[in-house]
This record gives C-alpha cells, structure tokens and sequence, in this order.
C-alpha cells in the first residue's frame, strides 16, 4: 500500500497503517483485524508524532500511556 | 507528456534542512497526469515534510500552491497574485526541470529547488505505468517505421533492424523486452507498408540535436530576431 510507504519514508513506521477488505455483515473478520492492529499499536508503542507535538505540548504523556 | 519520478524523501528532506518558511510549487500539467508533482501529490509531501519535522522536535511554515504550468512565464507571473514569494525561504518546486529552471529564472532571487527527477518523454500505457517512446531527437523517422521509434526503444537505437540478437521478437539484452523491429516489422505488415523494411534509412543528422535547442516559430521570427 502506497500510503504505507509515506510513512515509512518519513520514519513513522507503515505499520500503523493497513487495510482490510471486509463484507458489511462479516464481523468475524472485523474483529479479527480490530485485534491485528490494536496488537500492532501496543507493540509499536505510542504514535511518536503525537507525543512529539500535542501531548509534548500539553505537557502530558503519549496518548497511549 | 514529461515524465518525472519524486526524488527519494530523504533527499528532498536534506534539501530543505534549515528552511523555516518552505513553499512547495506544484505543476498542473504533465507531472500531474504521472502522478509526480501535480497538487495531490504537493498535499502529499508537505505533510510528509510536516510530520518528518514534527517527529524530530522541529517546525517550519510549509505551504502549497499549485499553478497550470511551471514551463510558462504567464503562469509562473500568477504566483504573485496568490502568495509573496519573498516570504519564503526557498521554492520547493515539483515540476520537472524545465518549470524548475524557469521559476528560478523568474524568481532569481530566491532559492528554488527541485523535488522531481525529470525522466524522460512517454505515454501512460495504463494505470500508473508509463513508457518513453521519444527521444526528442530533433530527426524524427517515424513516417519509415510504421510509428514506433527504434532510437527510443531498441536497445541499440539502430536505424536499420533488427540486430542479430533479437529471438522470438524479444531482445538480447532483456528478453522480456519487445525487440523493436520486431514490433516495426510486425506494424508496417499491418498497415500495407512493409516495403519501407527494404529501405535502408541514411545516418541520422546528428547535428539538428543541438543542445539546448532553442525554435523560433515562423509567425514570431521577426520579434526575436
């Protein structure tokens, strides 16, 4: 995926971002790819550009925490 | 068309390293249609320029603009009715060399960049693909070889094909490569005109090559000359 690659170029790691084809009524699969990309989140850690720019800011931690 | 390819993100991001106020030049003409420097893909870099310095702790003013052609000075002229460009610190234009070379010619004061790599003259075969198929070599001999240019696409630019590498109308230097007097052949079949394979075509004029090559149209002669 294109979009992907922006993000890897840029350093934020591509992994945060996937797609999956899903029916509207299959929400086994919904599921399923709900718990890829939260398993994926955890194991990336917080969204570096946020803790960098909004919660740096705000003087608060990474949404994550 | 021109067809450009964006230079690698990490280069782009060295080129303005420092820049405080950037303005990234989009071109709405050919590196539009592939897909390189159109206005989409300006939205595209700068947030990627955004989010890259964003990530290292920095911050710069990154704006966007997109103008119809960056190989027109009436154009490029329009630039100073939407933004001053003296209040930015270099142009990041994504045009291909030519629009990068006239906006630094229009704006010569100021630091103008380029975010493309310029590639070559081509036709989009489908979706997100394109191929070259002139080489602007100032003597074209398309009307001998039933529209295909051996000079872009043969490997050897031979005049008079095929060599004798070709097999099974693929080439010897990359046998998934059409041979290009296969596909010459095959054309001037199909159009009633395979006599033209019995003549053989003189050396090329070299010479009309010149570069940079400059015309003056007929019409406007008098004004430049």
């Amino acid at each position: 995926m294109y979009t992907k690659t922006l993000l890897d170029e840029i350093g934020l790691g591509g992994g945060r971002l996937d797609m999956f084809y899903i029916g509207a009524s299959d929400a086994v699969l919904f599921t399923l790819a709900v718990e890829i990309m939260t398993a994926r989140a955890k194991e990336l850690g917080p969204n570096p550009l946020r803790c960098n720019t909004e919660a740096k800011k705000e003087g608060k931690p990474g949404y994550h925490k | 068309m021109i067809v450009a390819k964006r230079k690698p993100f990490s280069e782009i991001k060295e080129s303005v390293s420092g820049s405080k106020n950037i303005l990234i030049l989009g071109c709405g003409t050919c590196v539009a249609v592939c897909l390189a420097g159109g206005e989409k893909e300006v939205g595209i870099l700068a947030s990627q320029l955004k989010m890259a310095l964003a990530l290292e702790d920095l911050r710069a003013n990154i704006d966007e603009l997109t103008i119809e052609r960056q190989c027109d000075r009436e154009f490029i002229q329009e630039i100073n009715n939407k933004v001053n460009v003296d209040d930015y610190d270099l142009i990041l234009s994504t045009a291909c060399g030519a629009g990068v070379q006239l906006v630094s010619d229009v704006f010569d004061h100021k630091v103008v960049l380029p975010a493309l790599n310029t590639t070559f003259i081509g036709v989009a075969e489908g979706p997100g693909v394109w191929t070259e198929r002139c080489r602007s070599c100032s003597d074209c001999i398309l009307a001998e070889t039933g529209g295909i240019c051996p000079v872009t696409i043969c490997a050897k630019g031979l005049l008079n094909g095929p060599c004798g590498g070709a097999r099974h109308g693929k080439c010897e230097i990359d046998p998934e490569r059409d041979c290009a007097w296969t596909l010459i052949y095959n054309r001037l079949n199909k159009i009633g005109r395979l006599d033209r394979m019995q003549r053989i075509l003189p050396p090329k004029k070299y010479s009309a090559d010149q570069y940079p090559a400059r015309i003056v149209h007929e019409a406007y002669r008098r004004r430049y000359e």
